[in-house]
């Protein structure tokens, strides 16, 4: 009995990670809609996501722009975040520099998945996803200067079984 | 020469007309619930009850029409990584759960469960280790049996890379069912086979419609049990 009661305090716990649905073409606002097809003439492959962080509603679009994968975040009609995949080749040596000596220093051995430029008209920084020993996956927040900013929290689903 | 060939074709035709398989249709309803207990922990909830729809008459006997199982399945899942997780249950079943001759059964079981990408899908492998008290009605114990399953399976998404919402997947597996200790008819003595289709409703989880196809050994002689079902699955990850 006092298991299965702590198995249901367990089971209560509210995470607060945040959460995304995908949303209709058709219940974005034209406010975002507009902003994009004004600044990004051409794009293709939109999908729009609502996301909902605490008391904070997002709307998120992600598309493709000459060959590259762009995501912008807008809270209400304010752009808040854009956010876009480069290659690694595309981090100033520098940069790449301080990066790798970070990642080495306390992974030993990784590998880098994804590379993303937040905000590269302004104030820049690089999400980077890596793989580690053990085959778990993790986000790191950079400046432009390559130094590490925070490790952003990846929430894994376990792999779907039943029976 | 000519006699173990006059014996073996008596032997066949002997067989096959006291062999007696049995073929059964019917529908498998099924609800499964995941969610979050912290970064590397989730609970899962999986239940379902097995109807065989149909009455049937196979060899002069009568089969009605009958609820074959009831199956209730908590689990508590851990991630060692997101392409590895292991798992643990108490399950419980009932056969025949309505009949007078119902069998109840408590089994403990261990698993683990990996998954990789494959083109634009994911197989997954996953062997398990159960530990069954299957009640004998004679006795009224609970001897143990244990099992090895193992399954293979293959996921994708059918518009695009990524499964969004409103958007259909494929899933199919095939599992092994190998009997390894207490009284058994056979030692490889089941085999499932999935395949369905599902859809993914957003908020509300997913749903999987699909045929499940059951073949167990049902006694010494090796005779068969075939379960055509129709099987349907919501899928949530409420939190």
């Amino acid at each position: 009995m006092r298991f299965l009661l702590f198995l249901g305090a367990l089971l209560a716990t509210n995470l607060g990670f945040a959460q995304e649905k995908r949303i209709p073409k058709s219940d974005a606002p034209n406010s975002i809609k507009q902003y994009i097809s004004g600044h990004y003439s051409g794009f293709i492959k939109d999908k729009y996501y609502k996301e909902v962080e605490g008391n904070r509603t997002f709307i998120e679009c992600e598309f493709v722009f000459q060959g590259k994968e762009y995501s912008l975040k807008f809270q209400g009609d304010s752009l808040i975040e854009v956010e876009l995949s480069v290659d690694w080749q595309e981090v100033p040596t520098q940069s790449q520099m301080a990066i790798n000596q970070f990642l080495n220093s306390k992974f030993g051995v990784y590998r880098i998945l994804e590379i993303q430029q937040i905000n590269p008209q302004g104030n820049l920084k690089y999400e980077i996803t890596i793989k580690i020993k053990g085959g778990n996956e993790l986000e790191l927040l950079f400046d432009k200067n390559g130094n590490h900013i925070a490790d952003i929290p990846i929430q894994t689903a376990p792999i779907p079984s039943i029976f | 020469m000519k006699k173990p060939v006059l014996f073996f074709v008596f032997f066949v035709i002997f067989r096959l007309s006291y062999g007696q398989n049995l073929t059964f249709y019917g529908f498998l309803p099924a609800i499964n619930q995941t969610g979050p207990i912290n970064k590397k922990l989730s609970y899962n909830v999986f239940a379902s009850t097995t109807i065989d729809a149909f009455k049937e008459k196979i060899g002069g006997l009568e089969y009605p029409a009958t609820d074959l199982q009831f199956y209730f399945q908590p689990s508590l899942i851990y991630m060692i990584s997101p392409k590895v997780n292991v798992a643990g249950s108490y399950t419980y079943q009932r056969n025949n759960p309505f009949n007078n001759n119902f069998v109840n059964e408590h089994r403990l079981w261990q698993q683990a469960i990996f998954s990789f990408p494959v083109s634009n899908g994911k197989i997954t492998a996953r062997l398990r280790v159960e530990e069954r008290f299957i009640e004998n009605r004679t006795t009224q114990k609970y001897p143990l049996f244990t099992r090895l399953r193992q399954q293979i399976g293959w996921n994708k998404p059918l518009q695009g890379k990524v499964l969004d919402d409103h958007e259909f997947y494929l899933n199919m597996y095939n599992e092994f069912y190998f009997s390894v200790t207490g009284n058994k008819n056979a030692t490889y003595s089941e085999n499932w086979s999935y395949v369905g289709v599902g859809y993914q409703l957003g908020k509300l989880g997913k749903i999987e419609v699909g045929n499940l196809f059951q073949v167990a050994v049902r006694n010494k002689q090796q005779d068969l049990r075939f379960l055509e079902l129709g099987q349907i699955t919501w899928i949530t990850n409420f939190k």
